[in-house]
């Protein structure tokens, strides 16, 4: 990846493209690129959805090579959900075709001076940019089909849907998966509203006549990735767990902790949770069957393949197979029990180009206000399509579940920098609670994943049934995980490299043999490191302080059931975890 | 009732809710696993890596006794941080701390019999359903015919033999009103077993 292409929407006589070497930014992908770059080039201060702010969009440093489970993408800019730096990242297979085209980023820059939608086509011949407006409000299915009718079958698209083109703060942007059909989106924290307000519909990439990235030690590369998938199917979550159930797997087991936030976080525990499991809706995909039906990759190289297809009982797609947190937030968290229903409304979040865990947490706030009973699918239908026509109502809820909880007076809204939380309940499992009351990117599952301190050796040594060390626990997976976003792997190598430190050595070879560097897990913990300091500066510079980095005051006070739990860690040790 | 090896596979799904389980109070959780319900020893060290019982995740599994009314839930390794957090003993299990399995001693009455209940979750259910419902479980006939009825569910007309209190009856005549809205007790065996 040789080179960084800006698209400064702003030019006098439309797009300027100008595409230039990485300079600074050489060696850098995923997380690494899109943070350093808003971080050293966007104003914090600045409106989210104003010309100053940039979209980074940039491949893993893996990607487009023959590395297994390294085609994520990531999106970052100053997010308009939450007011700090965001990184958003995604599956599918633009992140490898855009790598395989060399460009370590596409940064979209200023604004159009009207309403004119562009869209953008990269190919091995350079990049041009297009007024489209034939393209206004098509949601991404639409919008995908037309662009396959226009330029072939074997494209990718990074795409907005009509949330995006309404600069919704819970718009995702959609990357085409392997079928080409826009499944996959880096969905948190609004990164669509940016891409539209620069005007943006599509990213049309075409990477034919183009090869794969070759790697400066091929020998060690090849034999360091066969050692890695080796480790991945050896092991029983990336080996079968996630294969056989996708990360749905993890209903039953959070209900049974009573850590499953049911009907806006009231409860712990959801007794619909057995038939939205990730073995109902395994049971269901296999009865229908239907190609890829219960387990399918989302990119090329995946061995994981923890995602599924979803088909109607007549036999039609619907959508892909629902993740945990999509089954969650728009079914137990709205006391909805219907896997049909929820794989719609799936369908319906991917095209209007939403967020699922945001405009999920956002139904169950209204239903909280009254808007719709906990329970009716139905209803939280027809709330998507207001947001889909973009009534008054459907902008509000749009724009996430802090403005709508505003908006109707509901005291009890989930969220940590006006991000709504996912899953689980931090009253339950409070370390998770301290990742999301102190990551830059607000509330969010993914910011410290399972990668530990004693694996890395950032920290010391953890003992597991220590009664205390959420703090340092929370600090190194936030640590870890920030890297591997920056790689363009895939989180869920993260269960492999835990139990199994030989995997963990052979991602370290694939990232040496690739690049020819001689990387060690020290340089991996201060890579992270160096990430979250310059999200965190341009945070406080933003004007996001300690207050911050904290939950909701009801989680404090409100005792979750079963188990009647607060979250109890203090304000002071919330303060610490950054103190490295 | 006798099935097909997929049929039984497909009943996996009743321990998701949980089915009930005769045991004594005050044994050891491993003495009722292994003993009692005869899962391998090494097979509950390495494959089953999450615990709950009545909802608090166990560490130390040799620390739990077994209570009268129990609720004990087994599942394979999980994703997620939350699924990392939850494993026993693992690293992240201060992670949560609060809603962690305190241990159990033995009770004074111990050995009295009692009802669990026993859920199975994910790879452990669809590998140990068989082997359960052979020894046979306790189910509440009304989610029995609850089971039997939903559109992608398992039928009973996949049963090639069904047996009620030892004499044999057709499928089609279990309907719904045929269930009791009370314990029955469910022994299953495959086709071939």
């Amino acid at each position: 990846m040789d080179k960084i292409v800006r698209i400064n929407m702003s030019g006098a006589n439309g797009p300027e493209i100008k595409t230039e070497p990485p300079g600074a930014y050489a060696g850098m992908g995923g997380r690494a690129m899109t943070s350093t770059v808003v971080a050293q080039e966007v104003p914090p201060t600045c409106h989210a959805l104003s010309a100053e702010n940039k979209l980074v969009i940039a491949p893993g440093l893996l990607s487009g090579s023959a590395a297994a489970m390294s085609g994520r993408i990531s999106v970052g800019c100053k997010s308009p959900l939450t007011g700090g730096i965001k990184e958003a990242n995604s599956g599918g297979q633009p992140s490898q075709m855009l790598a395989r085209l060399g460009y370590a980023a596409v940064i979209l820059e200023g604004r159009p001076k009207d309403d004119t939608l562009y869209k953008v086509v990269v190919n091995k011949d350079g990049v041009t940019v297009t007024a489209d407006n034939s393209l206004k409000m098509l949601g991404n299915y639409d919008l995908v089909e037309k662009m396959k009718a226009e330029f072939g079958g074997k494209i990718g698209c990074i795409s907005i849907g009509p949330a995006g083109e309404m600069k919704m703060s819970a718009a995702t942007v959609a990357f085409t998966d392997m079928e080409v059909l826009p499944t996959r989106h880096a969905g948190r924290g609004g990164v669509g509203a940016v891409m539209g307000a620069k005007g943006v519909k599509v990213i049309v990439i075409d990477d034919a006549g183009t090869t794969m990235r070759t790697p400066k030690d091929p020998e060690k590369f090849k034999a360091a990735n066969k050692a890695f998938v080796a480790g991945l199917r050896k092991h029983p979550v990336t080996g079968q767990g996630l294969p056989a159930f996708g990360t749905n797997v993890l209903t039953n087991v959070i209900n049974e902790a009573g850590a499953y936030p049911a009907y806006n976080f009231k409860e712990g525990q959801f007794k619909g949770a057995a038939k939205i499991s990730g073995e109902a809706l395994a049971e269901l995909e296999n009865t229908r069957g239907g190609e890829g039906s219960a387990t399918h990759g989302c990119h090329r190289g995946c061995v994981i393949r923890c995602s599924g297809t979803f088909y109607d009982k007549n036999g039609r797609f619907v959508s892909k197979q629902p993740e945990y947190e999509t089954v969650w937030a728009h079914g137990g968290n709205c006391g909805i029990d219907d896997l049909d229903a929820i794989a719609r409304i799936d369908r319906m979040d991917d095209d209007l180009g939403i967020d699922t865990i945001e405009l999920g947490a956002t139904i169950a706030v209204a239903m909280d206000a009254g808007l719709a009973p906990f329970g009716d699918a139905e209803a939280a239908i027809r709330l998507i399509e207001e947001v889909r026509k973009g009534t008054p109502l459907g902008r509000i809820l749009g724009n996430g579940a802090a403005v709508t909880g505003k908006v109707f007076g509901v005291e009890r809204v989930p969220v940590v920098k006006g991000q709504s939380m996912p899953a689980y309940d931090p009253r339950a499992v409070q370390g998770m609670g301290v990742t999301y009351a102190t990551s830059p990117m607000g509330a969010d599952h993914t910011a410290g994943y399972a990668v530990t301190a004693n694996i890395l050796g950032v920290g010391g040594s953890v003992d597991p049934l220590k009664p205390q060390g959420q703090v340092e626990l929370s600090r190194n997976l936030q640590i870890a995980t920030t890297a591997i976003d920056a790689t363009g792997m895939c989180l869920f190598i993260a269960f492999a490299i835990l139990d199994q430190p030989d995997t963990f050595q052979a991602l370290l070879d694939i990232i040496n043999g690739f690049t020819g560097l001689d990387m060690t897990a020290d340089d991996v913990s201060a890579l992270g490191k160096k990430i979250l300091s310059q999200e965190r500066t341009f945070n406080a510079w933003a004007g996001l302080s300690a207050a911050h980095d904290r939950l909701p005051d009801y989680f404090k006070t409100e005792p979750l059931s079963p188990h009647n739990v607060t979250f109890n860690v203090s304000d002071e040790e919330l303060e610490q975890v950054f103190n490295f | 009732m006798q099935l097909s090896q997929t049929g039984v596979a497909r009943l996996a799904a009743l321990f998701g809710e949980g089915v009930g389980v005769e045991t004594d109070t005050g044994i050891p959780l491993m003495t009722f696993l292994c003993d009692q319900l005869g899962i391998d020893r090494d097979y509950i060290d390495q494959r089953v890596q999450t615990i709950f019982v009545n909802g608090r995740a166990v560490d130390r599994v040799e620390q739990v006794h077994i209570g009268s009314g129990d609720v004990i839930a087994l599942s394979a390794a999980m994703p997620g941080l939350a699924g990392a957090t939850l494993r026993k003993g693992g690293l992240l299990a201060g992670f949560r701390k609060d809603i962690s399995h305190p241990g159990s001693a033995a009770q004074s009455k111990a050995h009295q019999k009692a009802l669990v209940t026993l859920k199975l979750f994910n790879l452990v259910a669809v590998e140990l359903a068989h082997q359960l419902l052979r020894k046979g479980v306790w189910v509440n006939g009304k989610r029995m015919a609850h089971f039997f009825q939903q559109a992608d569910g398992p039928k009973l007309s996949d049963a090639t033999a069904i047996f009620w209190n030892g004499r044999p009856v057709p499928a089609e005549r279990m309907t719904q009103p045929a269930w009791p809205d009370d314990w029955i007790h469910l022994r299953v065996d495959s086709a071939t077993g």
